[in-house]
């Protein structure tokens, strides 16, 4: 199993999270991980993206040339790496904030995640939404996992914080399954 | 993030845990991208374990601040990214004059000048053929965050050991990629070692002096014979390497370091027919030419990819002597890349 991910937005949406937090979450599943984060001149609103690769095997190159997973987060995200999209990616768009994107590609898995994140009054959760999806999709990952990391990386943060992380989470989930 | 002794871990990071464990004591910086982790991390960690660190106010600072800690006696390091490097030229040519032990960390990025801030590999030439006189430094090449821990240790022993300023010269991927990396945590072998040269004042003993400043007649061409000794000696004890994928039948041979190394290692694995091995050098210098060539002898043609323009190119024809077989792909100015262009560019090529 090898498992490229491009996920792709602007600053601010967490993006680099969610990429050290699919890191986290298969390196504690005891596989091979590396993440590549863009870096240097990033500001919040500016495009941000990042690379996590998951593998049983060494990763050899932590570039990402053809994701198997694309998350886009906003139209530019969208825009700028659609050129990346494979026959086998699988692509999961935020449509709260995509409009314009290839409605004949079936791998293209839709989701308003900053509404649903709005819903649960957790706006910044909308990458938690996105990622509750991936889970659903792949399902490469075990559930306590999600919730061990979320919990080492929220670690210090209030209880808050972290079960609105797991209705995110399970927001996700409940929108591709009602799909 | 720990599990056992694995972790993940930024190379940047690893870097600086590796110092710490090497009993490093003494960071000096300045910050650049993209190797500002490093300072940040030795800004908090260095006075957990009651060492000093200084943020100079530019790298001509660092690496005099570096020049004092080791003429001390103490292990000490500075990091910094091209530009930065070049600032420091006249500094490391001091410490390898005075033969004084040093770690210096290279996160190149992209140049000339101040370039841009992706990963590059064109300061190689700067790194085996360094600044001004006629001096060597011991250069260490990792190509993932295991090496990056590995060899910064191991840096400070070869420092030490040669009394030889060591440069670890890794690039900004190496630096922001977060990997697992298991850690073996033990002791710097050389840690103990008493530095009877170094000038820790006078008392109760002769004193002493330490100049890379000789100018009684035939002194400076005396030490430099001496100088000369010592990398010979670094030349036939401290090369290192690595083969992979290299059998009788490998009919074509890529040689690549660092980030480019990691690359054609998957390049490797998508080539379909397994006929592609690839020889990594890991110590820039000394450089294994004669295994180079060994290796080289029964293939039919050699790749060498480097983010730059044909540096390590340079010493592969060394090695090499019939350059007729060399071929190569370079990619400068922050370019990066991926495995499936090395491979078209292989299956163009033969």
């Amino acid at each position: 199993m090898t498992e490229k991910i491009i996920i792709a937005g602007s600053g601010g949406q967490g993006v680099l999270t969610l990429g050290v937090f699919i890191a986290r979450v298969g390196f504690y599943e005891g596989k091979k991980v590396a993440w590549l984060p863009t870096y240097g001149a990033e500001k919040r609103g500016g495009f941000s993206f990042c690379y996590t690769v998951i593998s049983d095997d060494e990763i050899f190159s932590p570039v990402v040339e053809t994701p198997s997973t694309l998350f886009a987060f906003d139209q530019r995200a969208y825009d700028t790496y659609k050129i990346k999209i494979g026959k086998e990616t699988q692509v999961i768009i935020n449509s709260s904030l995509i409009k314009d994107f290839d409605r004949n590609n079936k791998n293209i898995f839709k989701v308003p995640a900053t509404e649903l994140a709005k819903d649960i009054g957790f706006i910044q959760g909308m990458n938690i939404v996105m990622f509750g999806v991936y889970f659903e999709l792949k399902k490469i990952f075990k559930k306590e996992s999600i919730y061990e990391v979320m919990k080492e990386m929220l670690k210090g943060k209030k209880e808050e914080i972290f079960s609105k992380n797991k209705m995110a989470f399970e927001k996700g989930i409940g929108y591709s399954n009602n799909k | 993030m720990a599990n056992n002794n694995r972790m993940l871990i930024k190379g940047n990071y690893a870097i600086a845990e590796a110092a710490i464990d090497a009993g490093c004591r003494f960071y000096a910086g300045y910050p650049i991208t993209p190797q500002n982790e490093i300072p940040e991390y030795m800004s908090k960690r260095m006075p957990e374990v009651n060492g000093v660190f200084m943020q100079a106010e530019s790298e001509l600072i660092s690496i005099n601040l570096v020049f004092g800690a080791a003429v001390a006696g103490a292990r000490a390091m500075t990091t910094s990214s091209s530009p930065g490097i070049s600032l420091m030229q006249e500094g490391i040519s001091y410490m390898a004059g005075c033969e004084l032990p040093g770690v210096i960390v290279n996160v190149m990025r992209g140049g000339p000048g101040l370039g841009n801030i992706s990963p590059s590999q064109s300061d190689y030439f700067q790194a085996v053929k360094p600044g001004h006189g006629d001096y060597r430094l011991i250069v260490l090449a990792p190509h993932n965050t295991q090496e990056m821990y590995d060899f910064t240790f191991e840096a400070f022993d070869l420092a030490d050991k040669y009394r030889n300023p060591v440069m670890v010269l890794t690039d900004g991927l190496l630096g922001q990629i977060m990997e697992s990396i298991e850690l073996k945590r033990k002791k710097p072998e050389l840690l103990n070692q008493k530095k009877e040269w170094a000038l820790t004042g006078a008392k109760g003993r002769k004193g002493q002096r330490i100049v890379s400043l000789l100018m009684d007649p035939g002194a400076l061409e005396k030490h430099n014979f001496h100088l000369q000794e010592k990398y010979d000696l670094i030349r036939k004890q401290e090369k290192r390497y690595e083969k992979f994928n290299i059998t009788d039948d490998t009919e074509y041979l890529i040689v690549a370091f660092g980030t480019v190394a990691r690359v054609s290692k998957g390049t490797i694995k998508l080539d379909k027919d397994k006929r592609i091995g690839l020889f990594r050098p890991i110590t820039l210098f000394p450089f294994p030419y004669e295994e180079l060539k060994e290796v080289a002898k029964n293939v039919k043609k050699i790749f060498v990819f480097e983010m730059n323009l044909g540096q390590m190119l340079d010493d592969v024809k060394i090695a090499i002597e019939n350059s007729e077989k060399i071929e190569f792909y370079g990619r400068p100015g922050g370019g990066v890349p991926t495995s499936e262009e090395l491979l078209n560019f292989i299956l163009k090529r033969i």
